[in-house]
């Protein structure tokens, strides 16, 4: 302690004309309107949550700093895995995290380890909690863990309970039996990438994975590009088309990795989110039986488009995360940094700056939290809206976070330049941002014509 | 002032950079995911010398920042680098870097510094650019007891942790750096043990250049100049030099990114057509292309005329703009790409890195705009 009473320009708490004092001298019953608690704005945020997801968002933060603060730079600068190789760090991660039930947490008993109270809440509001718990702390270690629910979604949404206990309930056995059992989900061809997730561009587009209808199932042919975790998992929903048929028949198919003609080609080297993997599938006529299709044939649409509705709260969530981890680690530097003699957090072109990062932050906040906290259903614009504002606004404070801290941030142990290469992903992918802004327009689309129709 | 060089002298210099440029260079950098070896570096230098594009220490020295004084010299340097980063931007970072202590030296007349040493030139302080401190002092104003505080704790920083980061490009065994001696800025040699040189590990971007953190020392030789005019003349053209060079290398890199974003565009179909004439799209090339555009006008003015300290001012004004510009124009040329663009082996990803490690270097915006609007209100 330097025993600094207050910052450069402004009034320490004591003096005459601060208002933590002078409150106190207003009559007892105002008081406490005028006065709040003092708390840091994650505190006040929480309080504002029901108990329930107050509890859970405690539970991930906790989750986070213990489990994936101290291994978040190593992972980002491991050597890249083959598609044959598992990092033991992220084996090991893997582990605790199905032992900790948070690669079970989307689903109550006896089909995962979410509590039934949590479902008196929209399941985007606690999934968005969790990403950005996750994000905060290190943005592929999030993705890595969440990208196994979005493999799982598309099996909720069919309303299958036939597919669940066949599929999603021994994995569940297995992953808290020490042994985690890891879903993917596999939509992106290399001919079509966020084009699978706009209908007009998906109604022209020529399909990559196609479905031979052979005796007793189907036999899958093509390439799935950028799967998130697609070689390190057991299970993975796909998409394909029917032969001789457009992406109107997509159909969803569970595929495991050990299915003769499975292949994982290969992992990317991306720019961030590295301790994730980006895996290239190829589906060499692998045979899937029947009883492997989720839902129905030609309803894969349908559930891939239900599946981002959802899972794009969960990207704002992200993104918020990334935010707030980006404005985390510049109040750090400012408070830790002295120049001339006073800690950068005097001077007042750095308070500024982290007043705009907590304010963006908080707004991106807010408006997933707006957007989510009724999300019963997984409303189209909603989603996008959230997903693009809120990935645009995260780079922006990253950008700020890099901008208070120089050229020092340019360094990887600043922990920001990773923060900033594995923001920039949340403005690509579950469609680009600009796609997301058009997935609005559409939703919304009855409206404007219906104006049009009367002027 | 003579005019040794006229526009066609121009031309014809920076049409044999671009051949170098493409027929040397681009076959090392093929594989962007693969940062450029060690040793390919040091034999592309040895060759971009042997053309005359990096001045020699040892022979009569030709190439980067050495017509300073012609009106067309730091326009010639300016686009030397420009066009070695529209093929890769560390070699052309690496490139300046080498010619900083040959022009350094000379401007000193101290050539005896260069003599069987690698050695690197820091114009760089510990964090920021002075703030107000250095435009008065640039600009002639007597100083206060604060100013000479943060002008000393800038460059020596005495926080205990406190490291300088420099982007050396490989192995020196010498730094040149400012220092503050309470009356001016002055120059000295340090060698790396003094300042216990130490690898910085991985960067933002730049991967082919090394990042080194040097401890604050005050040991080494001193190198003057003791004419506290022309101590101040010679810090203010070396922030010129830099601030030509980090907005040269952001927009060679920028116009390989938007071409590669305009090649996409025509190449990828979506929805049955050619994506580029999706408006999504072709907003996310006007972006890049305004930027190309506003950011070549800005360096043309940057380095108009004879290197001047007394342009520090407009100079960095103007890179205080260009850098942001630059950032949102390779940005928007990545988005063209979708998911392809943020993996390794397209280069995209590397070009926005690039551009926002070189916003970050020698002062960000945010301090370029303080030094600017100091040095408008004293000079």
């Amino acid at each position: 302690m330097n025993g600094q009473s207050h910052l450069d320009g402004h009034l320490s708490a004591d003096h005459p004309l601060s208002p933590r004092g002078l409150f106190d001298t207003l009559p007892g019953v105002i008081r406490p309107l005028v006065t709040p608690k003092l708390a840091t704005v994650w505190e006040q945020d929480t309080a504002t949550l029901p108990p329930a997801l107050a509890r859970a968002r405690r539970r991930y933060r906790s989750f986070a700093e213990r489990e994936l603060r101290h291994r978040a730079l190593a992972l980002d600068l491991a050597p890249h895995a083959g598609p044959d190789q598992v990092l033991p760090e992220v084996a090991e991660l893997l582990k605790i995290a199905g032992r900790d039930g948070m690669l079970t947490d989307l689903l109550p008993r006896p089909l995962g380890s979410a509590s039934l109270g949590s479902y008196r809440y929209p399941l985007v509001w606690t999934q968005a909690l969790r990403t950005e718990e996750l994000a905060r702390v290190c943005g592929g270690q999030m993705l890595l863990l969440g990208a196994h629910s979005l493999g799982v979604i598309p099996i909720v949404f069919a309303g299958d309970l036939r597919a669940m206990r066949r599929f999603v309930l021994p994995a569940y056995r297995e992953t808290m039996a020490g042994q985690p059992h890891i879903f993917a989900y596999a939509i992106t061809e290399p001919a079509a990438g966020s084009d699978a997730e706009e209908g007009h561009g998906a109604s022209e587009s020529r399909p990559g994975v196609v479905a031979k209808r052979v005796d007793g199932g189907w036999s899958l042919r093509g390439r799935k590009i950028f799967i998130s975790g697609g070689d390190i998992a057991k299970s993975i929903t796909v998409f394909a088309a029917l032969e001789n048929e457009g992406i109107e028949s997509w159909t969803c198919f569970l595929l495991t990795s050990e299915m003769p003609g499975f292949e994982v080609v290969r992992n990317e080297l991306k720019m961030g989110m590295r301790a994730s993997s980006a895996a290239e599938l190829a589906f060499h006529d692998v045979f899937v039986p029947d009883d492997h299709v989720i839902g129905s044939p030609r309803q894969g649409w349908a559930i891939n488009r239900a599946t981002l509705n959802a899972s794009r709260y969960a990207v704002a969530g992200m993104a918020v995360g990334l935010a707030q981890g980006a404005t985390e680690a510049a109040i750090d530097f400012a408070c830790r940094t002295r120049l001339a003699g006073k800690s950068l957090m005097d001077f007042q072109e750095v308070q500024l700056l982290v007043a705009n990062m907590m304010t963006e932050t908080a707004a991106i906040r807010g408006m997933l939290w707006q957007a989510a906290r009724k999300a019963y259903v997984a409303r189209q614009d909603r989603s996008s809206m959230s997903k693009f504002h809120c990935t645009d606004g995260a780079v922006r404070v990253v950008e700020m976070a890099l901008e208070l801290m120089g050229n020092q941030a340019t360094l990887h142990a600043s922990g920001v330049e990773k923060i900033y290469r594995d923001a920039r992903l949340t403005q690509i992918f579950e469609g680009t941002n600009q796609i997301n802004r058009l997935s609005v327009i559409e939703d919304q689309q009855e409206q404007f014509l219906a104006r049009i129709e009367r002027n | 002032m003579e005019t040794l060089l006229n526009k066609d002298d121009l031309q014809t210099a920076l049409g044999e950079v671009r051949r170098f440029a493409r027929g040397v260079v681009s076959a090392n950098v093929e594989r962007p995911e693969h940062p450029l070896p060690r040793h390919s570096m040091d034999a592309l230098v040895a060759e971009a010398t042997e053309a005359g594009f990096i001045p020699d220490a040892d022979g009569q020295p030709t190439g980067l920042w050495t017509d300073v004084d012609d009106p067309l010299g730091p326009t010639l340097s300016a686009r030397t680098i420009e066009t070695l980063a529209s093929v890769n931007p560390g070699i052309a970072w690496t490139c300046h870097a080498r010619a900083m202590p040959v022009w350094l030296a000379r401007r000193l007349k101290r050539p005896d510094v260069l003599l069987g040493a690698e050695t690197v030139v820091t114009v760089d302080g510990y964090y920021g650019l002075g703030r107000a401190a250095l435009p008065r002092y640039l600009a002639g104003v007597e100083l206060g007891t604060d100013d000479r505080a943060m002008l000393k704790d800038w460059l020596t920083p005495s926080q205990r942790d406190a490291r300088r980061l420099v982007h050396a490009p490989g192995g020196f065994d010498g730094v040149l750096s400012p220092y503050f001696d309470g009356e001016g800025i002055r120059w000295m040699r340090q060698p790396s043990e003094a300042l216990e040189a130490k690898p910085a590990g991985p960067t933002l971007g730049l991967d082919e250049v090394d990042a080194i953190t040097l401890a604050s020392s005050d040991a080494g030789t001193p190198l003057g100049p003791d004419d506290p005019r022309e101590a101040r003349e010679i810090f203010a053209e070396a922030l010129v030099i830099q601030a030509l060079a980090l907005v040269a290398v952001g927009l060679g890199c920028l116009r390989h990114a938007r071409d590669l974003a305009r090649d996409q565009a025509k190449a990828r179909k979506q929805g049955g057509q050619s994506i580029v004439h999706h408006p999504a799209v072709q907003s996310l090339l006007a972006s890049a292309d305004s930027a190309v555009a506003v950011v070549d006008a800005l360096l043309d003015r940057m380095a108009d005329g004879p290197l001047r300290g007394s342009r520090v001012g407009d100079v960095l004004a103007m890179r205080a703009e260009a850098h942001p510009i630059l950032c949102r124009g390779a940005t928007d040329a990545l988005q063209v790409f979708g998911g392809s663009g943020y993996m390794k082996d397209l280069g995209m990803e590397k070009a926005l890195r690039d551009s926002q490690q070189l916003r970050l270097m020698g002062g960000t915006p945010g301090d370029l705009g303080r030094f600017v609007v100091e040095w408008e209100r004293v000079r």
